[in-house]
């Protein structure tokens, strides 16, 4: 932490901070956004996103609200299938971090723009899995994708703590 | 005596996430620790709310888990999750970051009892707050509304009980309660001579007694 010399351990403070801020995100996750119609607005934007991305790669896919069907496979955009808690896991990490507002800023939206990127990846990846390994879906539904956009949370968050203590060290 | 320097955070996480993935997916640990769990979780609920309470493997898998609320022999509820997925995962998760950070031999297995412990009761917590909110719908009865902040927060707690990032906070949080990285992780740039860092948890060197 920048200021490690300092009385009080900024790590466990960096902790409880985000412990805080990450359950804080989860009861607005599941109490608030899960039943806002902004929600399910997003998740068919989502559908039609992807599905635009994934009619570039195999033919004849059509999306319906938030379903992706083509020939291959098809899919549902449900809840889970958003970005909505790796950000806010990144958000939350990165908020309670020691650091100034502007590389905070910053790292949250470069971190919101790359995790969507990888959100994108997934559900078109699951979709050519279930296409072509159906019996390799559940896993990589539930244990392998998710396993790898954690990672790739914990790596963003990684690449920004360096860049925000070596800017602060510069300062 | 003295320990390495800070350990780089990149070859920290580097060396964290290879090896979750490692015990992570540890077969003969990761098949055990959910019948473990069945039983340990029997004992408390024998302990607590006696015998009302029961948690199996469901007759068709997965999920792993079926946790019952028993009246008159009659299960009044049933609700199913994946307890690998709320226990084994977090715990390997926590045991790689305790490896991962540069401890004493001691220090690192006080630290995993001590996690593991505080995981489980994380973990007991979560389904606590599952079981009142269940209780809670069956004290309600079918059609009646239900609001108010106390319903909203079971809700919450019982739709979020396979969340990921409930599990990833109480990891992290025990991680750095119990491993204390300050001074063992380097965040930014580490100045290519810089000198070993004092062990913080051993005593200082005994003076020589005076003649």
């Amino acid at each position: 932490m920048p200021d490690e010399s300092s009385g009080r351990d900024p790590w466990l403070r960096f902790a409880l901070g985000f412990g805080a801020l990450a359950i804080v995100s989860e009861l607005v996750y599941y109490g608030v956004a899960l039943e806002s119609e902004l929600f399910q607005h997003y998740l068919r934007a989502l559908a039609r996103i992807n599905g635009g991305i994934l009619a570039w790669l195999t033919p004849d896919v059509q999306v319906a609200g938030k379903t992706i069907s083509s020939p291959l496979f098809s899919v549902e955009i449900a809840r889970g299938c958003d970005a909505y808690r790796l950000c806010a896991l990144l958000s939350a990490a990165v908020i309670a971090f020691p650091s100034s507002l502007r590389l905070k800023l910053w790292g949250i939206l470069l971190g919101l723009l790359w995790l969507n990127a990888l959100n994108f990846f997934r559900i078109i990846g699951l979709f050519f899995v279930g296409g072509y390994w159906h019996a390799q879906f559940r896993l990589s539904h539930e244990v392998l994708f998710p396993a790898f956009l954690i990672a790739m949370t914990v790596v963003a968050w990684v690449v920004w703590v360096r860049w925000a203590t070596d800017e602060l060290a510069d300062a | 005596m003295s320990s390495p320097t800070p350990k780089p955070l990149l070859v920290f996480a580097v060396h964290a996430l290879l090896l979750g993935a490692l015990i992570g997916f540890w077969p003969t640990p990761r098949q055990a620790w959910t019948p473990l769990f069945h039983a340990r979780a029997n004992l408390v609920f024998d302990t607590v709310d006696a015998g009302r309470l029961e948690m199996a493997a469901p007759p068709e898998r997965p999920p792993d888990t079926r946790l019952s609320r028993l009246h008159g022999g009659r299960p009044l509820w049933h609700s199913q999750f994946d307890v690998d997925r709320i226990g084994w995962w977090p715990a390997a998760a926590l045991l790689a970051l305790l490896l991962a950070t540069p401890l004493s031999a001691l220090h690192r297995a006080l630290a995993v009892v001590a996690g593991l412990a505080l995981l489980d009761l994380f973990l007991f917590g979560r389904i606590a707050v599952e079981v009142a909110y269940l209780d809670f719908e069956i004290a309600r009865g079918p059609g009646r509304p239900a609001e108010g902040l106390w319903h909203l927060l079971l809700r919450s707690g019982s739709e979020s009980l396979t969340a990921t990032i409930p599990s990833v906070a109480a990891v992290f949080v025990c991680w750095v309660a119990l491993a204390q990285p300050r001074g063992r992780i380097a965040l930014g740039r580490t100045p290519p001579n810089a000198p070993p860092r004092p062990e913080a948890t051993d005593p200082p060197p005994e003076a020589p007694p005076p003649r």
